[in-house]
């Protein structure tokens, strides 16, 4: 059974994970990125990805099967006759819209076009289009492939069948979309923040170290503690998630950094990817 | 090692605790407020828990308890919303007071401490440390102020959730499953809170609110009015959900398969 086209745009981090994501559930993928060397890269980062798994037996097609479904292209009107399009370049208003008005342009109105934005606005990404009702949110996790949950945003203006159509095509590729309206952070980087937000908290006020808090959060049942686990997603992103979602609020308390985070990150100590973090791994 | 215990309080945290001190040989003489008993008839305590987390309550508790208590006794009191500074100058004596709280007593293999800034004697404060080791707690101590760590990051947690409903950014279910599945959190916000109860979460954010003064610790207005209608939770048949013999229930499952309640309110 023929499934349709799905293009991405970005083959960055998340672009790739997100072509690999469709066209393991049986979609045709076409991907697109400005930059045809981050294409290339991308694709072969697919094909490094399924060659592992089916080494491990996790994989029920044969990775070339996979890979024929998915073509680079190398200009956005190539992408004509997608149902889908998840955009997942630069997490930029002005980059986000530009490609949203050509996306508009190219595709027929019943075409989903969808960001895959973090800290952005859907709203604001979808007003520059003349059918805004079609313009959603996909928010994937990192990385795309293993993480389950897919944020489906609604933004001021779009359709029920737009919503409905999204949360349709994520079931059918394995993920748990859940609806969320368009508001900074949306569920999961806005809940989330003070589990970073009040640890640094603790600790700058010297209630408890970084090794007492992430013992104390272990035992709770949390995975990682908040410290170990801004050091494995890099300091930087977290320092940025936290600014941005604290900006959208317009300042609001609850969301105010650390000046902990900003002395660390101007440092350099970014965590693992450095060496060093809240903990030493260079050592 | 075995040690003669009064636990001050009720409810399932004092019943779990109860549990949980039987379970590591010691006696356990539970005193509520409610429904007193004669403790003169009791052997002498060693040991007094008291789990009431608001400050009035454990007065009252204490007023009704003090005289049976030796003066060498070992005291924790709950500080998931007060500072035990506060707690042990109001219970008006040189008695050997710890801070603690009684959180997922079960679950938890660590057991946090927080010392009172009168307690200066070393060698006496290490007795309380004992206790908890002595009882297979790994004890990190901490330092004074209200909800410790894990009351504070997880009532933290909850308030923001609480926020998002209230705001609108999607169904209480929705917002659970979210945690669970976009960032590994063992439990959903709002399942937490439940069976915490909600009364004890916002216990914990007020106390905060009010000693440290901060806007950021304000408890979202739907947290107030679950427990202003007595939605405390689990064990009062309905919270942030609504139970029935243990069990969720006008959970309906939509088309999209999203799941979502009948009663969270929007
Ligand atoms: N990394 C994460 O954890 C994560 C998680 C969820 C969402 N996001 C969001 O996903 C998006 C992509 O993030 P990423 O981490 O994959 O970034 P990345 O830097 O790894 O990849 C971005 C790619 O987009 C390409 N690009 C830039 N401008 C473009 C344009 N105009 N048209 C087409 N391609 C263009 C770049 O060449 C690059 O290959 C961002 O909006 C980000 O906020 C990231």
């Amino acid at each position: 059974m023929h499934k349709g086209t799905v293009t991405v745009v970005g083959a960055g981090t998340m672009g790739n994970g997100i072509a690999e994501v469709f066209a393991v559930g049986g979609y045709s993928v076409k991907l697109f990125d400005v930059n045809e060397e981050a294409r290339e890269h991308g694709i072969h980062a697919i094909l490094l990805r399924l060659q592992k798994q089916f080494e491990r037996g996790k994989l029920d097609a044969k990775p070339q099967e996979i890979m024929c479904r998915i073509q680079g292209i190398s200009t956005l009107a190539q992408s004509e006759g997608s149902a889908l399009v998840v955009e997942a370049a630069l997490e930029r208003l002005d980059v986000k819209q530009d490609i949203f008005r050509s996306l508009d342009n190219i595709h027929s109105p019943t075409t989903i076009l969808a960001t895959n934005t973090s800290s952005m606005s859907v709203t604001e990404i979808a007003s520059v289009t003349s059918h805004p009702e079609r313009v959603i949110g996909m928010h994937f996790f990192n990385p795309a492939p293993r993480m389950p949950l897919v944020e489906i945003v609604r933004s001021r203006m779009s359709s029920d069948d737009a919503i409905s159509t999204a949360m349709g095509l994520a079931n059918d590729v394995g993920k748990v979309p859940i609806q969320v309206r368009d508001t900074p952070g949306f569920i999961v980087n806005r809940v989330a923040r003070p589990f970073y937000n009040e640890a640094l908290r603790l600790v700058g006020d010297r209630v408890a170290t970084v090794e007492q808090v992430d013992r104390i959060m272990r035992s709770a049942g949390f995975k990682m503690g908040p410290f170990e686990l801004q050091d494995m997603i890099g300091l930087d992103i977290n320092f940025a998630a936290t600014r941005s979602t604290y900006e959208s609020f317009f300042g609001e308390p609850r969301f105010r950094p650390h000046p902990i985070q900003r002395t660390m990150v101007n440092s350099g100590m970014l965590g693992r990817k450095t060496g060093r973090g809240y903990y030493r791994y260079d050592e | 090692m075995t040690s003669n215990i009064l636990l001050l309080g009720d409810g399932k945290t004092a019943n779990d605790l109860a549990t949980w001190l039987q379970s590591k040989g010691d006696y356990v003489t539970q005193y509520r407020v409610n429904h007193p008993v004669d403790l003169n008839t009791y052997p002498r305590f060693d040991v007094v828990l008291d789990v009431h987390f608001d400050v009035n309550r454990k007065m009252t508790a204490w007023a009704s308890v003090r005289n049976c208590v030796p003066a060498d006794a070992m005291v924790f009191t709950s500080c998931t919303a007060a500072c035990v500074t506060q707690v042990a100058a109001l219970m008006d004596r040189n008695l050997l007071v710890a801070g603690f709280h009684p959180w997922a007593i079960e679950t938890l293999d660590v057991m946090e401490l927080a010392r009172p800034l009168q307690e200066e004697n070393d060698d006496r404060w290490g007795r309380l440390v004992q206790f908890f080791a002595q009882r297979g707690k790994h004890v990190e101590v901490v330092d004074d102020a209200p909800g410790l760590v894990f009351p504070r990051i997880l009532s933290l947690l909850v308030n923001e959730a609480s926020f998002a409903l209230s705001e609108g950014v999607a169904t209480a279910r929705d917002i659970d499953s979210a945690m669970v599945l976009g960032t590994n959190y063992p439990k959903g916000p709002f399942t937490w809170a439940d069976e915490i109860g909600v009364d004890e979460i916002l216990a914990v954010l007020a106390s905060l609110h009010s000693e440290l003064g901060e806007d950021r610790y304000r408890p979202s207005l739907y947290l107030k009015k679950l427990v202003y209608a007595g939605r405390t939770g689990k064990s009062a048949g309905r919270g942030f959900y609504e139970y029935q013999q243990e069990r969720v229930v006008k959970t309906v499952v939509r088309g999209d398969n999203s799941l979502t309640t009948g009663d969270d309110g929007m």
